[in-house]
């Protein structure tokens, strides 16, 4: 069995049990919660008696490791319970919203990255010129910026002022590129930013300095054997990046009213729909730590050193 | 023969010395020119922050519905919102919420993040490992869920919202922290003190802890804009400051709904906003480049 | 400065510096050497005193904050100062190459030995990667590194020291180079491997009429291997001859007093010789010969006026007002 295999089996090993430790924390977090679901759900005129009742059904008057078991096994096969206010199973409700979050966000992080990457390349190469301190100042700009009012001017300029695209609703692609330049740009800024730095420094590494000692050409030079090296931090930090960017698509998809995952739980926070709140941060609480074990085994996989050194 | 030789050399040194000093001083002015803009906003937003009463012609509460909805005017520079408040009051407010907020934040995430750095580091072993794995995790989760998260579990409010954003960047000071203890932690002063029988905790007080503090200096300088970003977003949703504070925020949502007919409300928060958070992370990279070039979050 | 038809390298005031925020440092100023077919040059000094960057220097990689500033690099008559990139890029590692200190940093931990081995001379001759794969497995077998092979297909870091810096050499060797430029090619070995990859230089060396320039601090290293040397001391020339003759009978201060450092046979010395003083500062140096501040016989002159190479005959040249 390689050791790639083994690093990875071992890496998903881990995982699990922390994937059961955060789902537990966050169970026992919504227990912590100040309201009664049943109290919610029933309206005055209902009796205690059918009070008890019903959280008799649901479960509730157990103890907490059997409410802990019925609520795992349930979640694991994907029944997050019913929305409070629509009545409508959560997983419907998150599925029909998940499509929508995915394509915003994947497409951002890629345009972050290809957008990103050249940028960063280029303020490396030319380390020190008035090119390379105006784009990162510039970079520095946008990523100050905070993501709800660059959503807000866009809107206010290419929406009502130029009437260029569309400012809220998800009508087909232009609809989407509102939400996604202000989801992307301070990634673009953020990403332009590390690229440079990793660049800078594998630039001065030795083995850099060998290649150029080869007499090879300088597109081989920076490509193969600098950005290649530069692109393993990357490439992890691409996957740590996708739940950050999850998170940023709250606010834009609450700003544009784009109809994804992020808007939902908005919404369903101000509702105080707990089980869809509960629903939605339980899959981005596992999302993180499954792209935490991606991130490791991809470093694995491009970093022939890790694979050595850790377990071989 | 040699001291009247060497006399002259010495008064020439000085002068010498005296000037290169400037030019040296000068010099490093112009190679930190955008920190030094950093620097400028920062104490320009402190000084509209701390004298706000003074500069803000009006209360950021006090209402003039007549006058609702005005574009900027010379009585209203920023003009007014839906209740007739001055825009421009309530913003010049929001600069004291927006640097106290945030200051208090980069507070705890500094002493929780340095503290479990500092063990982190110092330990090694199975407490190492754990930290670790807790600030990766906690890192990599976005905070604005998390932050959501721990809202509504305990409410809405400003103190609720510090502890939120608090929770979710303390890993950046534990990661720095644990980096450089480890470094330390094998040189000769601190084996020094251990050999003469200093105790744990006197080892990282004494030792570790005043050497982690330029470091620490300059990822608080680089978090305070972020916290003061992701403060003013929880505002935005309306879980942080409540009406009617005039958190930068919650100007913003105001404005947001009536941005089609009253742009200004929404356009100055924001560009106080970047502002600011811009002077900052100029400053700290800056501060970066000056005490610890190799810092990386 | 003759150039005759056995000459290969010619340096004639090389001047390179570093433009730091602390000021200029003068990392070589006014450097000249020459370096002859077939021959051993040994380039010696303390660690500071330019020899590394007088080797970058001639191979123009210096780079940000450096800049050769000027002075002239005849390799077979032609200026290398003078050459467009592209040209220049055509003599790294096909006509002078180039091995450096720190095996394990100087290779690329992403790629495997045999890749990297191969790389040169796809590129220089336009070898298909399957030819220079194999050739690249033939010269692993002649830096005497087992089972080539299997090794080949090895990332850097399973390498033992030595294993990467016979791996380092196969690559540069690759294109056949004239010239072979060792900057302190054993410092970071063991003792025991030091031994094996001079053995293993000069054995390439005879095989192939290479030149090497042979950069170090050892002194037994130059004694041992060398043909002409050198002696650097602040960015500068001190004194350069044959080995022989340097070291019968070192005429500049410096040099005198770094032989006599050099603990000889089995003599019990109650004290070991060395030079007072500490190596100048390279962005202020002394104003005269710098090496005044430690020079026992330092006169008036030597404070005020830097001292030219003066030829002694035989190409034995020395820098000083004695």
């Amino acid at each position: 069995m390689s050791a790639l295999l083994r690093y990875a089996m071992k890496k998903v090993l881990i995982g699990i049990p922390v994937v059961f430790f955060v789902s537990l924390s966050l169970f026992l977090l919504m227990k912590m919660m100040p309201m009664d679901p049943i109290k919610l759900i029933a309206s005055e005129r209902v009796t205690p008696q059918r009070i008890e009742e019903l959280r008799r059904s649901w479960g509730l008057d157990q103890p907490i490791y059997v409410q802990y078991f019925y609520w795992l096994s349930h979640t694991m096969v994907g029944d997050f319970g019913y929305s409070i206010v629509t009545r409508l199973p959560v997983s419907l409700q998150i599925w029909s919203r998940l499509p929508f979050t995915l394509e915003l966000t994947l497409t951002s992080l890629a345009l972050s990255y290809v957008l990103g990457i050249p940028i960063g390349v280029m303020a490396a190469l030319k380390r020190g010129t008035f090119l390379d301190s105006t784009t990162m100042t510039m970079a520095t700009f946008f990523y100050s910026m905070p993501t709800y009012w660059l959503g807000l001017m866009l809107m206010l300029i290419f929406g009502s002022y130029l009437r260029w695209f569309p400012i809220s609703g998800s009508l087909g692609f232009e609809s989407m590129i509102l939400p996604t330049v202000t989801l992307t740009l301070p990634y673009v800024a953020m990403s332009a930013r590390i690229v440079r730095t990793e660049m800078l420094d594998v630039l001065t590494e030795d083995y850099v300095r060998t290649a150029w000692a080869k007499g090879l050409p300088s597109r081989r030079v920076i490509l193969r054997h600098a950005l290649r090296n530069a692109l393993i931090p990357l490439t992890v930090m691409f996957f740590l990046d996708l739940p950050w960017i999850i998170g940023g698509a709250v606010i834009v998809e609450t700003v544009f009213a784009w109809p994804g995952m992020g808007r939902l739980l908005y919404k369903s926070i101000l509702k105080q729909d707990y089980p869809v709140v509960q629903a939605i941060v339980l899959i981005i609480a596992i999302l993180t730590v499954v792209c935490n074990i991606l991130g490791d085994i991809i470093s694995a996989i491009l970093d022939p050193r890790i694979r050595v050194e850790k377990g071989a | 023969m040699s001291i009247e030789e060497t006399v002259p050399k010495e008064v020439e040194r000085k002068s010498i010395s005296r000037l290169t000093k400037f030019k040296e001083f000068l010099l490093l002015l112009l190679h930190y020119k955008t920190s030094c803009v950093g620097l400028l906003i920062v104490i320009s937003i402190t000084i509209i922050a701390i004298f706000a009463p003074i500069i803000a012609p009006k209360h950021f509460a006090e209402i003039d519905v007549p006058n609702r909805l005005q574009p900027p005017s010379l009585t209203y520079l920023f003009g007014t919102d839906v209740l007739g408040r001055d825009v421009f009051s309530r913003v010049v407010y929001g600069a004291q919420i927006a640097l106290w907020v945030g200051l208090l934040v980069v507070l705890v995430e500094a002493s929780v993040g340095i503290t479990l750095g500092v063990i982190a580091g110092h330990y090694n072993g199975k407490i190492d490992k754990i930290i670790s794995a807790i600030a990766d995790i906690v890192w990599s989760f976005p905070p604005v869920v998390l932050a959501l998260g721990v809202v509504t579990i305990l409410g809405a409010g400003i103190t609720q919202v510090v502890i939120a954003i608090a929770l979710t960047s303390w890993p950046a000071f534990t990661r720095v922290t644990r980096a450089k203890v480890q470094s330390l932690v094998n040189r000769e002063f601190v084996l020094a003190a251990r050999a003469i029988g200093e105790s744990d905790l006197n080892i990282m007080l004494r030792y570790l802890l005043p050497n982690v503090t330029s470091t620490n200096l300059v990822i608080a300088t680089l978090t305070l804009p972020a916290a003061i970003l992701s403060t003013t977003a929880l505002s935005f949703l309306g879980f942080g400051a409540q009406p009617p504070t005039p958190d930068w925020g919650a100007i913003l949502s105001d404005g947001a709904s009536q941005l089609v007919i009253a742009p200004w409300i929404a356009t100055f928060p924001g560009i106080f906003i970047v502002i600011t958070a811009l002077g900052f992370n100029l400053l700290g990279d800056g501060l970066r480049d000056l005490l610890d070039p190799k810092l990386r979050i | 400065m003759i150039i005759l038809d056995a000459t290969l390298l010619v340096v004639k005031d090389l001047k390179t510096y570093f433009y730091l925020s602390k000021g200029v440092l003068k990392a070589v100023d006014e450097v000249s050497l020459t370096i002859n077919k077939n021959e051993v040059f040994c380039l010696v000094g303390e660690t500071g005193c330019g020899k590394s960057v007088t080797a970058l220097s001639i191979m123009r990689l210096i780079s940000y904050p450096g800049k050769i500033l000027d002075g002239s690099i005849l390799y077979k008559g032609t200026d290398l100062l003078k050459l467009p990139e592209s040209e220049m890029r055509k003599i790294r590692g096909k006509e002078i190459a180039m091995i450096f200190q720190s095996p394990m940093k100087s290779l690329n931990p992403v790629f495997n030995v045999g890749y990297q081995i191969s790389e040169a001379p796809i590129v220089h001759f336009g070898l298909s990667s399957n030819d220079a794969w194999k050739q690249a497995v033939e010269l692993i077998g002649k830096v005497k590194i087992p089972d080539p092979e299997l090794r080949a297909k090895s990332y850097p870091h399973v390498l033992s020291g030595g294993m990467r810096q016979r791996s380092m050499i196969a690559m540069m060797i690759s294109c056949e180079p004239k010239l072979l430029i060792a900057d302190e090619p054993t410092t970071a070995l063991d003792v025991t491997v030091q031994a094996q990859i001079m053995d293993l230089l000069l054995d390439i060396k005879k095989k192939r009429s290479m030149s090497m320039m042979l950069i170090t601090h050892n002194f037994g290293l130059v004694a041992e291997t060398g043909d002409e040397v050198a002696v650097m001391y602040s960015g500068k020339v001190v004194e350069s001859g044959s080995v022989t003759d340097v070291f019968k009978e070192p005429i500049h201060p410096y040099t005198q007093g770094l032989l006599k450092c050099i603990p000889v046979g089995f003599e019990r010395k109650t004290e070991i010789d060395y030079i007072p003083g500490t190596l100048p500062s390279p962005i202020n140096p002394p104003l005269g010969c710098r090496f005044h501040p430690r020079c026992r016989y330092a006169t008036e002159k030597c404070r005020k006026e830097e001292p030219q190479l003066i030829d002694l005959g035989k190409n034995h040249l020395v820098a000083c007002h004695l």
